[in-house]
């Protein structure tokens, strides 16, 4: 198993209810993968702007995405696989 | 009054933060350091990286040793941030009386509030199942009447326990207990008991009083009788206690041996700008400059300076630190350097003094600018052209601000 670091904004689709996001789906180089799993959640900051992180599965390998909520951008952080 | 003190300890906390997040780390040997460097040292081992006598604080490399097929993990310290303030959030549900021990520890005195919540074995019980259940991860209660043997019976059985230990427990449920385990017996203290054939908590308990005040003195041999009688009455420090500063500093493991001073200084001049920015961060301003290396095979060289001015400027802060380097003995000059540290004590809060130095004042404007700038957008934004020099010029000169370690 190999841990990478991408850092890549991608396209996400996210359901966010009440004060929950969750991921649902993410388009990475022309493909796109199913969450089936989201492992973990935590926040973290850059500067003043809040990042939500996620580690997700979709069953064959575990991606970090993350959310800047002011920017409104994701990015791909990691890949292991 | 007896006291009910509960302690929380997580298991393996950043080794099973990793492992929770990514299900394919999952019962295998994990490791959570700095890399694969033959400086790096593991900074928590999972479960079953221990089962192959893989130890915290071993090198990356003895590590590796032991168990050729470890997977070395790069910490994430937001990802185990967020984790334990989220869980000392819950437990605040229960009392305010809880003090954050570390990062992955927590007392909390439930005397007053234990019956509202059907007592303290339901409360851990309910602590253990909430962690569980949000985070997929395991801890350790114990409980006891005071924060000493909470701790001892947290420490008894791993993982995943819930112990106690009544009053009417001491001695004989620990006496087989090594002194070690208790809280605030280093390896020191522990050699000078073993010279007085005290290695148990048993030995301990029986060992004459006045025998401990000869050997280490009124203060120090009544605080370790009463620790043999298993009694603390130091009290919880709630986690909006503010403490006082003493000191602060960074300290980076360079990721490799190096004799050359010019980069030995860039990584100086890094970590000072780092304790820079956190003084000014928190209002403090000091007047003592340590500075300590460490070359190979544990070997430290530590040497401070006290200076006129109280300062939070790092430059300033990196220019006495580089004089102290430079003064050091000529036999030293040859060593290989693996690790670097700055710190400033001598701490006061609040002095905001409006200096007659012109430059002085613009300078603390600029500072004022940078902080703010960084504030907004991220450490290492705005940085002194110096690190970025030594950036081109010596390449691993530079280090992610997140890599250095403060305390």
């Amino acid at each position: 198993m190999e841990i990478k670091e991408l850092n890549q904004t991608i396209k996400v689709g996210a359901v966010f209810k009440g004060d929950q996001i969750i991921p649902k789906w993410f388009a990475w180089e022309g493909r796109k993968y199913t969450v089936k799993e989201v492992n973990y959640t935590w926040h973290d900051r850059q500067g003043a702007e809040d990042l939500y992180c996620f580690s997700v599965t979709d069953g064959a390998n575990n991606y970090e995405l993350s959310f800047n909520a002011k920017r409104i951008v994701w990015k791909l952080n990691k890949i292991s696989e | 009054m007896n006291r009910t003190i509960l302690h929380l300890d997580m298991n393996s906390f950043f080794a099973s933060v990793e492992q929770a997040a990514n299900p394919f780390l999952r019962g295998k040997p994990i490791a959570v350091g700095g890399g694969i460097e033959k400086s790096s040292v593991v900074a928590a081992a999972s479960y079953e990286a221990k089962a192959y006598g893989i130890k915290n604080a071993m090198p990356t490399w003895e590590a590796k040793k032991l168990c050729p097929h470890l997977k070395i993990i790069i910490g994430d310290m937001n990802k185990y941030i967020h984790t334990s303030k989220e869980i000392t959030k819950m437990l605040i549900r229960y009392t305010d009386l809880v003090e954050v021990f570390s990062i992955d520890e927590a007392f909390l005195d439930v005397t007053e509030a234990k019956d509202r919540f059907g007592g303290e074995i339901a409360i851990a019980k309910e602590i253990k199942g909430w962690i569980r259940e949000r985070f997929h991860l395991t801890c350790n209660i114990g409980i006891g009447p005071n924060k000493l043997m909470a701790k001892l019976a947290g420490e008894l059985k791993k993982p995943d326990a819930l112990i106690v230990i009544r009053p009417e427990d001491i001695p004989h449920k620990i006496e087989n207990v090594k002194v070690s385990e208790l809280c605030g017996v280093g390896q020191k203290l522990e050699a000078y008991l073993a010279e007085m054939g005290i290695k148990t908590f048993g030995d301990l308990h029986c060992y004459p009083r006045e025998k401990l005040i000869k050997r280490f003195g009124i203060v120090s041999g009544e605080h370790l009788w009463h620790m043999g009688q298993g009694l603390d009455d130091s009290p919880i420090l709630p986690y909006y206690h503010e403490t006082e500063a003493k000191s602060m500093g960074h300290s980076y493991t360079l990721p490799k041996f190096t004799s050359d001073m010019d980069e030995v200084k860039g990584y100086l001049l890094r970590l000072s700008e780092q304790v820079g920015r956190r003084l000014r961060r928190d209002h403090y301003r000091g007047n003592i400059i340590h500075v300590s290396l460490g070359f190979g095979s544990f070997q430290f060289w530590g040497k401070q300076k006290k200076i006129e001015d109280y300062i939070d400027d790092g430059y300033e802060i990196y220019r006495t630190a580089a004089k102290i380097i430079d003064s050091r003995p000529e036999t030293r000059d040859r060593q290989q350097i693996r690790f670097v540290g700055v710190s400033v004590s001598g701490l006061i809060r609040n002095l905001d003094q409006v200096s007659l130095l012109p430059q002085r004042e613009s300078n603390k404007m600029l500072l004022n600018a940078v902080d703010e700038v960084n504030d907004r957008y991220g450490e290492s934004t705005v940085e002194r052209a110096a690190i970025m020099t030594s950036v081109i010029e010596h390449k691993s000169g530079y280090v992610p601000s997140r890599s250095f370690r403060g305390h």
